[in-house]
């Protein structure tokens, strides 16, 4: 592909140009090619165009969301401020969303710090302690439990855990004088709340963090384990300092995904933080999540003009914060790798 | 408890993996302060003996043993054995060089730690004793916190007998340790393992005869699972008594 | 024998896995210490291995112990959660799951069955599928087969990572401001559909990208060796040998795809029967998790154990597509070992 220029070219912006005389120099070439040649470069340019369906789609996403949500931007009364404005009265033309990025950080802060603790062992156990044969079976279950689509977890909890938080869990920890004085216990509850939606959370990323972790633990080499167990290490001291050290890189990512998973949840949280208004102060308040707020009133905010602004404006940030963490997921496996002298 | 004559002895011992059996009433006392060579063709039975010294095989799970080996006069496999103090005391250097993946320095800080030391001025001390003693201080002494798997092979296996050097081990097997260096590291490597020899007790498995001449004390020679022989490695060079080690040495068998 | 066996004894290990290869005069003496009958000792033996393990000696050997009941534990929370969803779902739903559950329509007052749901819900996936399994093969195998490793590949490969995180309801905003409204398709089963495939098409590109570089580099050199063209290698052999791996991951986006709702609440409406036309009013489409979500919302309790119901029914349906995609992924291993 020779860099010959089309004569016309001072009507031309410079980032086409490059373009242009690749068209140009395959035209070229396909008055040249005969038989199979053209097969193949017929197959080339056909092919070009699925391939950037993909980039194609998330620039026209960022585009789209980014043109619905201006208006509230340049609005006078709102602008980039909403972003901190805590109140939330589209009948008022209120639209500060501080409310909702406040509820989706709370309930997803708590649910990694419940899924990665657990997830992690559990996973240290399954590729560390596990017998074979329960092992399999277990990995089984695991995946099973991925694949439950977020309605049916957020069904169950619903209609189980959130009684059950109601009935239960509330007036026991409560009651307790142990734990009766605790701040983040205080309130009274219909079950809706913090709580409940950082553990369904909690319960549906855990399957991804210990299939990711099990995954990265195993791909430790086995002659790390033995040469620390032959320096008189336990198989604990072996698993938590070596091999869990060395499958950092791919822990860390499975962990910064999770995070971009938990904020983009949907439907169960939906269902089960009650939808409040307010800024939660305790695991029984109810909260209200950046999904939700879409969810609820887009349909209704659609033909106001400023109203369904705010509310893409809600959804641009999910998709500036989705981005955001798979560039740093990324970032962290070689940052990781590179620490470990492993790339 | 009857005085010892040597540190590791071993009475007609015979391992399972499973039902097949690896080695086969094998019965040896290997010379303090020496290096002994175990050598034999290719197969299971000379890894399998020098992780049995270690107990290394018991994280396979059908791996069974019968006989004794002692350790200083006291079974290792015995119900009082804590396998933990006898790994302390007995270092392992594996055939392909395996620094753990983090800095020099931390390689060689993890066997100290791990049995009780906390002091990070006595740590530094250690990491820099059992660089000197694997000569490897000088071409790391300004790089320590670098990650270990970036020094070249030669570089990584005498950084793991400093890391097996760490804890002060009176033993020391080696399974191959050269096997899959370049020649230059290979003898740098053969020649620091004869200096050990003095402070420590090495046991060395390898396939390859003309090493365990140049190196060993005293020579074992195993062949699908027996013990054959197992003299002064000068004797059997000379004159072997068996006709499968004369085999052996002469390269038939291989 | 190599060297391998000699490097921590893993040849050890495969050797004697295969008892067949023993030969009966090898084993000279029979091993010592196993149980005398391993059935009737079985209890016994775990029972000394409990023991085994209570015996601590030094302080690290009960941290060690702790340590290990710890991990034990979280497995054991870790899986708690499924049989606790699973139980109850069926306790409550499994008395609904009859026939006509299946193949009646709701009806006005929704006592029926879920058969506009159920047939939604394959009409959407069918509608994704067509739209979004070529675009994302097809732009597998170019990225894969046709582009040179570079600027161009990373970008496509980072914009497909970065559009599988992006929240379901993200797409859906999306869906709803760009196809219903924009082109002003309406809502209905293209829309939703639509919607759906792009939720589809970067795990797709993902899972083909994968299963295309596992086919060993030769097999292509091989094929034009004998004077075939790229096209004809890409189709003939590349594509046939990572077939099983395309459809491993098609079949799970497949399944990840049958269970989204967010996507579809703007998108695809919702009906009590079955959609007459694709575009327009009469192609509003219901599907299964748009009606467990619409049922549950209801406060009418015997919506609530249909709700159930049909949550079941759709979790059975997932895992079983879940069930042969492992199937066949684990067909693809076997053949290229």
């Amino acid at each position: 592909m020779t860099s010959e220029e089309p004569s016309g070219n001072s009507l031309l912006l410079r980032f086409p140009r490059r373009i242009w005389s690749y068209v140009l120099g395959g035209l070229r070439t396909v008055r040249r090619v005969r038989g199979p040649a053209a097969q193949d470069l017929v197959g080339r340019f056909v092919l070009l165009v699925p391939a950037f369906a993909g980039s194609a789609l998330i620039i026209l996403i960022l585009a789209f969301l980014w043109y619905e949500a201006t208006p509230i931007f340049l609005d006078p009364q709102g602008g980039p401020s909403i972003l901190v404005q805590p109140i939330w009265d589209p009948n008022r033309d209120l639209f500060g969303i501080a409310v909702f990025i406040v509820g989706s950080f709370v309930c997803t802060f708590l649910a990694i710090a419940m899924a990665v603790p657990l997830g992690v062992g559990a996973a240290v156990f399954l590729s560390e302690f596990c017998p074979l044969r329960i092992r399999t079976s277990i990995r089984m279950i695991v995946e099973m439990m991925a694949a439950i689509p977020s309605i049916v977890y957020g069904l169950w909890a619903y209609v189980v855990m959130v009684p059950w938080i109601r009935d239960s869990f509330a007036p026991a920890v409560q009651s307790n004088p142990l734990t009766s004085w605790m701040p983040w216990f205080q309130g009274s509850t219909n079950g809706l709340s913090v709580l409940a939606g950082s553990t369904i959370l909690a319960i549906m990323l855990l399957p991804t963090v210990v299939a990711v972790s099990d995954d990265a633990l195993q791909s430790v080499p086995r002659t790390y384990r033995e040469a620390s167990l032959a320096l008189g290490a336990t198989k604990t001291e072996t698993a938590r300092k070596i091999v869990v050290s060395a499958a950092i890189p791919g822990i860390g990512a499975a962990i910064v995904l999770s995070l971009g998973r938990a904020v983009g949840e949907t439907m169960a949280v939906l269902m089960v933080t009650g939808n409040s208004l307010q800024i939660p102060y305790s695991l029984f308040d109810p909260t209200y999540v950046m999904t939700s707020i879409i969810t609820n009133q887009l349909g209704y905010a659609f033909v106001f003009p400023l109203w369904r602004s705010a509310l893409f404006a809600v959804a641009l940030v999910l998709l500036l914060m989705s981005i955001s963490f798979t560039i740093i997921a990324k970032w962290f496996v070689r940052w990781g790798m590179k620490t470990r002298g492993l790339v | 408890m009857a005085a010892w004559k040597h540190q590791i002895e071993i009475y007609d011992l015979s391992t399972w993996f499973g039902p097949k059996q690896v080695l086969k009433g094998i019965t040896c006392h290997f010379s303090d302060n020496a290096v002994t060579a175990i050598m034999g063709p290719s197969g299971c039975g000379k890894s399998t003996l020098l992780r049995t010294i270690n107990r290394l095989n018991d994280i396979i799970g059908n791996f069974r043993m019968k006989g004794r080996v002692l350790l200083e006069g006291e079974d290792i496999y015995g119900p009082q054995a804590n396998v933990y103090e006898l790994r302390r005391k007995i270092g392992m250097v594996f055939q392909q060089p395996n620094p753990f993946p983090m800095s020099v320095r931390d390689n060689v800080k993890y066997g100290p730690r791990l049995h009780g030391v906390k002091d990070g001025n006595e740590l530094e001390r250690i990491v820099e004793t059992s660089l000197r003693r694997a000569a490897l201080w000088d071409e790391v002494k300004d790089c320590l916190d670098d990650p270990a798997p970036n020094l070249s092979g030669g570089q990584q296996q005498r950084l793991c007998i400093a890391r097996a050097l760490s804890v002060d081990p009176p033993v020391l097997l080696m399974d191959e340790p050269v096997s899959s260096l370049d020649p230059i590291s290979a003898a740098k490597i053969e020649n620091l393992i004869v200096q050990l020899k003095k402070d420590y007790t090495i046991i060395m498995v390898t396939h390859n005869v003309q090493q365990a001449f140049r190196v060993s004390d005293q020579a074992a020679f195993l062949y699908l699972g027996e013990l054959v022989e197992f003299d002064k490695t000068s004797r059997i060079a000379e004159a072997p008594a068996d006709e499968r080690t004369e085999a052996f040495i002469t390269g038939r068998i291989g | 024998m190599g060297n391998e066996d000699q490097r921590s004894g893993v040849g050890c290990d495969q050797m004697v896995r295969d008892h067949a290869s023993a030969t009966s005069d090898e084993v000279s003496e029979t091993p010592p210490s196993t149980p005398e009958q391993p059935e009737i000792e079985g209890k016994r033996r775990l029972l000394l291995w409990v023991k085994a393990q209570l015996l601590v000696r030094t302080r690290r050997e009960l941290k060690d112990l702790l340590l290990k009941i710890v991990f034990a534990v979280a497995m054991l929370i870790v899986v708690l959660p499924f049989f606790l969803v699973v139980v109850h779902l069926a306790i409550v739903g499994l008395g609904g799951l009859t026939l006509d559950f299946f193949t009646t329509l709701p009806g006005p007052s929704l006592a029926g069955g879920i058969r506009n749901a159920l047939v939604g819900t394959i009409l959407l996936v069918l509608v994704a599928g067509g739209v979004g399994i070529p675009l994302s093969v097809l732009g597998a195998v170019y990225i894969n087969e046709y582009s040179r490793p570079g600027r161009i590949r990373n970008l496509v490969e980072f914009a497909s990572d970065v559009l599988a995180g992006i929240p379901s309801i993200v797409i859906g905003a999306f869906g709803f401001a760009f196809v219903v409204v924009f082109l002003g398709v309406g809502m209905g089963l293209v829309s939703g559909g639509l919607t759906l495939a792009f939720m589809m098409i970067p795990t797709v590109l993902r899972t083909t990208q994968e299963a295309l570089r596992q086919v060993p580099v030769s097999l292509r050199e091989a094929s034009l060796a004998l004077g075939a063209t790229k096209w004809t290698t890409t189709w003939r052999v590349t594509i046939r040998a990572a077939f099983p791996g395309i459809m491993t991951g098609v079949l799970l986006s497949i399944g990840r795809v049958m269970g989204e709702t967010a996507p579809l609440i703007f998108t695809s409406g919702n009906s009590l029967g079955v959609p007459t036309s694709i575009v327009g009013p009469a192609s509003w489409v219901a599907s299964l998790p748009y009606t467990i979500w619409a049922y549950v919302s209801d406060p009418r309790p015997y919506l609530q154990v249909k709700a159930h119901s049909t949550a079941l029914a759709l979790l059975i349906i997932v895992l079983a597509v879940d069930v042969v995609a492992n199937y066949v992924s684990r067909k693809v291993t076997r053949r290229l070992v």
